[in-house]
C-alpha cells in the first residue's frame, strides 16, 4: 500500500487497529464496571 | 504582516493564556493533594491530552524528524508502538488499578504509593532520590530542546529561548501546581495535534502525495522504505521499547491515573489518548519524506539530522504553517517540562523532606514549600540548561532508562502480584537501577574502542527492566516477608473498590 513494503505498512495498520480496539473498549465496557471506580 | 511579527503575536497570546491558567487554577488548589495531583476529579479529555503532551516533548518532534530522515519509514514503528504500548495498553493495564489503589492507600506520588503499598519507607527515599536527580537531568534536556527550537526557527539566542520558555513554565507550575500542568497540557496537546496535522498535510502536498513520496524514497535507497531497513533490529527494538514501555515506569505519566475521575473516564481517556498519540506518526513520516527534498549531501544535515523538519518547513511550507509548527514544538517542550517539574518538586518536598525525614509541616505550609520547591527545581534546571555540562548531556540519555528500570517492575507488580515480598521489592528496585546504569556505562567504555557489537547494541533499559523483573520474582519466591495488595479479594483475584 502506498508503495510501502508489507512490514512497514503494518506499522500504520497497527496504529489504526489500536484505535479501533480502543473504540470497542469504550463501546462495550466489562460487566462488573458498574461502580465506575467511585467509592 | 511579516513573519517574526506573526510569531511574536501568536507566542505572546499563547504565553499569556498559560500564565492565566496558572493563576486561575491556583484558586482551586486548597490542599497538598490538589497541588500534586489535582482533586482526583479530572475528566477524560484533559487527562488524556495532558498525558500525550507530557509524553511527547519537542525532542520527539524534532528528533523524530531526524530519525525519519536518517533511517526512513521503518521509524513509523516507533509511532505505532507508542500508540499501542505507550498509550492504549498503559491505560488499560495500569489505569483502573492505579486509580483504585492510590485512592485506597491515599497515595499521591509514585514514591508515596510504593512506600505504602509495600509498607517500605526505604522505597520512598530511594525512588524519590532517583526521581529528583534523574528528572532534573531530563528537564535540562527538554529545556535544551526548547532553546534550540527558538534558536533555529526564530533566530533568537539559545539562552533567551531557554530563559523565556523555562520561566513561563516555572511561573504557572509554581502558582497553579498540578491543575495548571494538566490544563495547560490539555491546551498544548490540542496545539500539537493541530500543528502536526497541518505539517503532514502541507508536506504531502509538497512531495506530491504519500505514494509519490514513498516511490521517490525507494528509488533513492530501498533501505529507506523497508523494515528494519537501514536501522537494524537491535537498535530499532530497543529504542521502540524504551520510548513505549518506558512510559509504564515514568512518574509524570503515571500521575494522570491517580488524578482521573473514575473508571469510565479511564476508558474514554484511553481512546482519546490513543488518537492523540497517533500524531507521532507525523514527525517520522515527514522526516523520511524530507529526504526526497533535502539531499543528505547538505552539510548542515550531515552534521545534524534533527534539522530535517525545520529546514523542510523553512524551505517549502507557507509562513502560517511554519508559525503553527513552531508553536506546536514549543507546546510539546513546555508541557513535558511542566509535567516533569511538578513531579520533581513533589518527590523533593513531599516524599523526601516531609515524609522521609518526618518534618512536621501543616498542609498550608506544605503547599507553600511545594511552590518554593517547584521554583527552585525549575531555576536549577534552567541554570544547568544555559550551558549544559557534558555529564548532564550524557546522563540525559540515561534518565528515562534509569527511572523506568527502578520504578516499572515494582509499580506493575504492586498493582497485580499478591506474592511480592519487601526483600523482593528492594532487590528489584536497586537491581534494576544498578544494572541499567552499569550497562550504559559499559556501553560508553566499549564505544570508545569502536562501534557496539551484538547484545551491547541494546539500550540499558532492556537489561535494567529484565534484571528488575527476575530479581522481583526470584527473591519474592525465596523470601517470606510478603506484603499483599491491601484491597485484594483473594478468591476472585479482583480489587475491592
Amino acid at each position: 500500500m502506498w508503495g510501502m513494503p508489507l512490514l512497514t505498512f503494518l506499522s500504520i495498520v497497527c496504529g489504526l487497529f489500536t484505535i479501533l480496539v480502543a473504540i470497542l473498549w469504550v463501546l462495550f465496557p466489562g460487566k462488573d464496571e458498574g461502580s465506575e471506580g467511585n467509592e | 504582516m511579516n513573519l517574526p511579527l506573526v510569531y511574536i503575536i501568536v507566542l505572546a497570546a499563547y504565553f499569556v493564556l498559560l500564565i492565566m491558567i496558572g493563576f486561575i487554577t491556583q484558586r482551586s488548589t486548597k490542599s497538598t493533594s490538589d497541588y500534586h495531583i489535582g482533586n482526583r476529579n479530572i475528566g477524560p479529555w484533559v487527562s488524556a491530552l495532558s498525558f500525550v503532551s507530557a509524553y511527547y516533548s519537542s525532542v520527539v518532534i524534532i528528533g523524530g524528524g531526524g530519525f525519519g530522515y536518517k533511517f526512513g519509514l521503518t521509524t513509523l514503528w516507533i509511532a505505532a508502538i507508542n500508540v499501542l504500548l505507550g498509550c492504549f495498553l498503559a491505560w488499560v493495564v495500569l489505569g483502573k488499578r492505579t486509580l483504585a489503589l492510590t485512592k485506597k492507600l491515599n497515595a499521591i506520588t509514585l514514591p508515596d504509593f510504593l512506600a505504602k503499598r509495600y509498607q517500605l519507607p526505604f522505597a520512598r527515599v530511594f525512588i524519590s532520590l532517583v526521581i529528583a536527580l534523574f528528572l532534573i537531568v531530563y528537564n535540562v534536556s527538554i529545556l535544551k530542546g526548547l532553546g534550540d527550537t527558538f534558536n533555529v526557527l526564530l533566530n533568537i539566542r539559545y539562552e533567551w529561548g531557554v530563559f523565556i520558555s523555562g520561566l513561563i513554565v516555572v511561573i504557572y507550575v509554581t502558582f497553579g501546581g498540578y491543575l495548571a500542568v494538566v490544563w495547560t497540557g490539555f491546551i498544548q496537546g490540542i496545539i500539537m495535534f493541530v500543528s502536526m496535522g497541518l505539517l503532514l498535510w502541507k508536506t504531502l502536498q509538497v512531495t506530491g502525495g504519500l505514494t509519490a513520496g514513498v516511490v521517490a524514497l525507494k528509488a533513492m535507497d530501498k533501505g529507506l522504505v523497508e523494515t528494519p531497513g537501514l536501522w537494524g533490529f537491535p537498535g530499532m527494538i530497543s529504542y521502540v521499547l524504551v520510548v513505549s514501555l518506558g512510559v509504564w515506569g515514568m512518574p509524570q505519566m503515571l500521575a494522570r491515573f491517580y488524578s482521573i475521575k473514575n473508571n469510565k473516564a479511564i476508558r474514554n481517556g484511553a481512546l482519546i489518548a490513543s488518537v492523540g498519540a497517533a500524531m507521532a506518526f507525523v514527525p517520522y513520516l515527514v522526516g523520511a519524506l524530507a529526504r526526497t527534498k533535502l539531499p543528505l549531501t547538505d552539510p548542515a544535515l550531515m552534521k545534524n539530522a534533527d534539522l530535517a523538519i525545520p529546514m523542510l518547513a523553512k524551505a517549502y511550507l507557507p509562513p502560517i504553517v511554519i508559525a503553527l509548527f513552531f508553536i506546536g514544538v514549543i507546546a510539546a517542550g513546555m508541557s513535558t517540562f511542566s509535567a516533569v517539574l511538578i513531579i520533581s518538586a513533589g518527590a523533593t518536598v513531599r516524599d523526601l523532606i516531609k515524609d522521609s525525614f518526618k518534618s512536621k509541616i501543616n498542609d498550608k505550609m506544605e503547599i507553600r514549600w511545594s511552590m518554593v520547591c517547584s521554583l527552585i527545581v525549575g531555576l536549577i534546571s534552567m541554570a544547568l540548561a544555559l550551558k549544559p555540562p557534558g555529564l548532564v548531556l550524557q546522563l540525559t540519555a540515561f534518565s528515562w532508562a534509569v527511572i523506568a528500570s527502578a520504578c516499572l517492575i515494582p509499580f506493575l507488580f504492586g498493582l497485580y502480584w499478591n506474592r511480592t515480598t519487601k526483600t523482593g521489592v528492594i532487590a528489584s528496585m536497586v537491581g534494576g537501577f544498578l544494572v541499567s546504569i552499569g550497562w550504559m556505562l559499559l556501553q560508553q567504555i566499549l564505544k570508545s574502542k569502536g562501534p557496539l557489537q551484538g547484545i551491547y547494541q541494546y539500550h540499558g533499559f532492556i537489561p535494567g527492566v529484565l534484571a528488575s523483573f527476575i530479581l522481583m520474582v526470584v527473591v519474592s519466591w525465596t523470601t517470606k516477608d510478603i506484603v499483599s495488595i491491601p484491597t485484594m479479594d483473594q478468591k476472585r483475584n479482583k480489587l475491592n473498590v
